[in-house]
């Protein structure tokens, strides 16, 4: 009896632990919500300095602000989130830099810098659950706007005031005062800050086999039917097929189907990373593509199988499928496990148009920010001023340089100006996974050298696998012609409350429709689609659509 | 004697827990991690009656009574969900459940010693494996255009079966290969229970000129009845739940029409999602279907003259 009493127990709780994961939480709870109480009350301290600024005299609401630059009188702790991106002999939070960090800045102004790991992979379950442990670090982010928004909308953000922020990081302010007071308002507060971004867009590739190329007779193709003609002469020969994968996120699918014919309404209602426009012309045009390609053979047969980068590259190294598309970098090891299989194989820089009917490669353009930032709810005055100076003070040049490149003559020597990475380096600052971004991505997401060309020059360096620099050449020039045809995500000001209820759901109904929409008989398509599309609005996406339409009525977006 | 007994109750308790108390405090340790990880956790089930958000946390978060209920039953995918978990799980029990029976009575028959012992081995290994491997494994195998199976039955000239990329071919797989992954583990229980069983039983069968097929039906399987029932019980109880993992393994975006369940369903709320509320009111409806189930399995096993589990 016990036993089955047991049991029953042990799975009700595993079910609740499982959804909840949070148990030890709890008795914190209690502790968590005096400190939320207590934010309106630091919210209201703050707020004399506000209207004084409005009245317009920016000295007031500088003489109303405490000057820690002298360093605080208390020591002050922040905690910084850092991605885990779980690799070997790193430690995220203690090493080389995080400690260079403490004794540069830490140090200097009597704060302690704590780094907090989030894993990469399970980011938002780990802010969850830190959220509602109310351990949550001082900065809460985010690279996706609707996620950012998310945590907002469970209550972990407070709202910050810009003068305070002008006043403690002025560099930080000078550099992204634009991109904060344009994107980061929600429900008519400030929530958000940022990083800046110089994006680029050669450091995505798609990789085609030009030996299959050359062995069928066929030109780089240029449009969806040349590639689709290419293929057909690949199936002729006994080569391999197109690839694609079953889209289980950042659905981006969509773009080289899209013409110049859309409205940025369109653009606002149904562009969103987490949540696929199944029911757009678009996605149409792509599922009836590939449903064609599906069912000549030319596609890969078990595309819904490659659900992750791992999967794709395995196909395309085996020689199965002809084409892969990636983040390339100087290490990537694709290309000589391809060589490794074949040594004959020869790859070369698909032209991003060809993906598409029109050929004109349209593509996800990057907002003018990187990572997306808010303040937590539970931090203190002193804790924000510190994670603001904290900014500041890596928004230094020389600061920033340092952490994207290392000791000079160790890590890197100097050519034109260019830090040139010293190969294998292993000594004790040794930099972390793509140049110790996770941790200057609080401020720049792409490292900038103030130019193109130079900026050009340096990345040639960190994206290409040696012997392969005209990969990025070629990419670059696509990159280039391609210019006029990125789209930017519009963006909401207010939370989009049916995303949050119905993303997980309509992931799940987006994997199963559009697989069955691509493997159907073509002349079942038109049914299959129209049907899968119904469910699909029933599903949530109706709520979705009529909540952004009436909030692109009202006109709380923001677009380019 | 009954007089002896009511009037020094309290005595001897006292002086009972003089002499062990150090066996008592012992258990303490244990019962203390039962009642704060087991039971204390409860609480957190009230989230299933609350608009649950992380930041406000368990106490201060908003009660809505039985609404989150009402969405999670309305929901479209609620009655398919319940379906496929009852329907995979009593396909389950109707194949996984008679082979360690079958398998026990089979192996008990085994009169070579180190043949009996190495075939039990092979057979509990697959227990041990996770569900990842064996979902990797089974795609090595079964798949259409890479699976080794299908390319020997290519090669022999016939067609590729879909085994896991269909949504028959999929139930059939998915039931097959639980019970090769369970069968023998499960047998070591009824391996047991007929050790258990009087040698003499066996003697008497034989003077009565029974073979050995008719020992096995007249003699080992009424021995063995009572284990079967209580196992029958247990597993009855499960029939709402099912392995999240198992599912999760093997299904593919091509074969769906038996994947959703409710624990792949609680998983995509909870943890996809970040929907707690639902997720645990979800769980929580399982975990009440799956206790009145065991009651009643109970309450039919004792009316059969079985001993029932409570």
């Amino acid at each position: 009896m016990r036993k089955s009493t047991m049991k029953k127990g042990l799975s009700v709780m595993l079910t609740i632990a499982m959804a909840a994961g949070m148990m030890a939480g709890c008795g914190d709870s209690g502790n968590d919500a005096g400190n939320t109480a207590a934010t309106p009350d630091s919210g209201s301290s703050a707020a004399p300095a506000t209207e004084a600024a409005d009245a317009g005299s920016s000295d007031a609401a500088s003489g109303s602000y405490t000057d820690y630059s002298a360093g605080f009188p208390e020591n002050v702790t922040i905690q910084i989130p850092v991605y885990d991106r779980a690799f070997e002999g790193w430690n995220v939070t203690d090493n080389y830099y995080t400690q260079w960090i403490q004794s540069e800045f830490g140090d200097k102004y009597n704060v302690t810098v704590e780094y907090v790991a989030i894993n990469r992979t399970d980011e938002v379950q780990d802010f969850m659950q830190l959220i509602a442990a109310g351990n949550a670090p001082d900065i809460i982010f985010h690279y996706d706007m609707p996620s950012a928004v998310k945590y907002y909308s469970e209550g972990a953000m407070q709202p910050i005031d810009l003068d305070e922020i002008a006043f403690y990081a002025p560099t930080y302010y000078a550099n992204m005062k634009d991109t904060i007071e344009k994107y980061g308002t929600l429900d008519e507060q400030n929530i958000f800050f940022f990083a800046g971004r110089n994006a680029i867009y050669y450091n995505f590739v798609t990789l085609i086999r030009k030996d299959w190329l050359d062995a069928v007779g066929a030109e780089m193709p240029t449009n969806r039917a040349e590639l689709e003609e290419v293929a057909r002469k690949w199936q002729e020969a006994g080569l391999g097929t197109i690839a694609d994968k079953l889209w289980t996120g950042s659905f981006t699918m969509e773009y080289p189907f899209m013409d110049d014919g859309i409205t940025t309404e369109d653009y606002a209602k149904y562009l969103d990373l987490n949540v696929a426009p199944f029911t757009w012309k678009p996605t149409e045009d792509y599922l009836r593509t590939l449903n064609a390609e599906y069912n000549e053979g030319i596609l890969d047969q078990e595309f819904y199988l490659r659900t992750d980068d791992a999967a794709a590259k395995a196909e395309f190294v085996a020689g199965n499928v002809g084409t892969y598309g990636f983040y390339i970098n100087s290490s990537t090891d694709v290309i000589t496990s391809l060589l490794a299989n074949d040594p004959d194989a020869e790859v070369a820089v698909l032209d991003p148009g060809a993906l598409g009917t029109t050929g004109n490669g349209y593509y996800y353009e990057y907002p003018p920010y990187g990572m997306i930032m808010g303040m937590n709810s539970t931090s203190t005055p002193e804790e924000r001023a510190a994670v603001w100076m904290f900014l500041d003070w890596m928004s230094q040049p020389e600061n920033l340089f340092y952490l994207q490149n290392g000791v000079e003559g160790e890590n890197y020597t100097l050519e034109d100006g260019i830090a040139v990475p010293v190969a294998d380096y292993a000594g004790e600052s040794k930099l972390s996974q793509n140049n110790n971004k996770d941790y200057w991505c609080l401020v720049a997401e792409v490292a900038d050298y103030g130019d193109e060309e130079m900026n050009y020059k340096a990345n040639l360096r960190t994206l290409a696998p040696a012997g392969y620099e005209s990969l990025i050449e070629d990419s670059y020039n696509y990159a280039q012609k391609n210019e006029p045809y990125g789209v930017v995500t519009p963006i909401f000001t207010q939370a989009v409350q049916a995303t949050n209820d119905y993303t997980a759901d309509l992931n799940a109904m987006w994997q199963e429709f559009s697989t069955d929409c691509i493997t159907c008989a073509p002349e079942e398509f038109d049914a299959t689609y129209a049907e899968c599309c119904e469910e699909y609005l029933a599903g949530g996406y109706q709520e979705i659509l009529d909540e952004k339409a009436s909030l692109y009525e009202n006109g709380s977006y923001i677009a380019d | 004697m009954m007089q002896t007994k009511k009037s020094k109750p309290k005595e001897s308790l006292a002086l009972y827990m003089k002499k062990n108390w150090q066996l008592y405090a012992l258990m303490v340790l244990p019962l203390l991690f039962i009642f704060i990880f087991k039971y204390g956790a409860y609480f957190g089930l009230t989230i299933a009656f609350k608009d649950y958000k992380v930041a406000k946390g368990f106490a201060d978060s908003e009660w809505v009574g039985f609404k989150i209920f009402e969405k999670v039953f309305r929901h479209r995918d609620f009655g398919k969900s319940v379906w496929n978990t009852l329907l995979l799980n009593i396909l389950d029990l109707v194949f996984s459940f008679p082979m360690p029976i079958i398998l026990a009575l089979i192996l008990n028959e085994i009169r070579c010693k180190w043949f009996k012992k190495l075939t039990q081995t092979l057979l509990y290994l697959p227990h041990f494996l996770s569900w990842v491997i064996i979902g990797a494994l089974a795609y090595q195998l079964f798949s259409v255009s890479n699976g080794v199976v299908n390319n020997l039955i290519s090669n022999m000239g016939g067609s590729p079966i879909p085994f896991l990329q269909d949504d028959t071919w999929w139930l059939i797989s998915y039931i097959l290969i639980g019970v090769w992954q369970s069968m023998g583990w499960g047998t070591i229980i009824y391996l047991a229970a007929i050790t258990g069983v009087n040698p003499e039983l066996y003697e008497a069968a034989r003077v009565d000129g029974a073979g050995r097929w008719k020992q096995c039906l007249h003699v080992t399987l009424p021995c063995i009845r009572s284990t079967v029932v209580t196992l029958l019980i247990m597993n009855l109880g499960k029939v709402m739940q099912g392995s999240f993992e198992r599912i999760y393994a093997l299904m593919n975006a091509k074969a769906t029409e038996y994947t959703t369940t409710i624990p792949v369903l609680v998983y995509r709320w909870g943890i996809e999602g970040g929907k707690f509320s639902e997720a645990t009111a979800l769980g929580l409806f399982q975990s009440v279907i799956g206790l009145i189930l065991v009651l009643l399995a109970d309450f039919i096993a004792k009316r059969l003259g079985e001993d029932g589990l409570i």
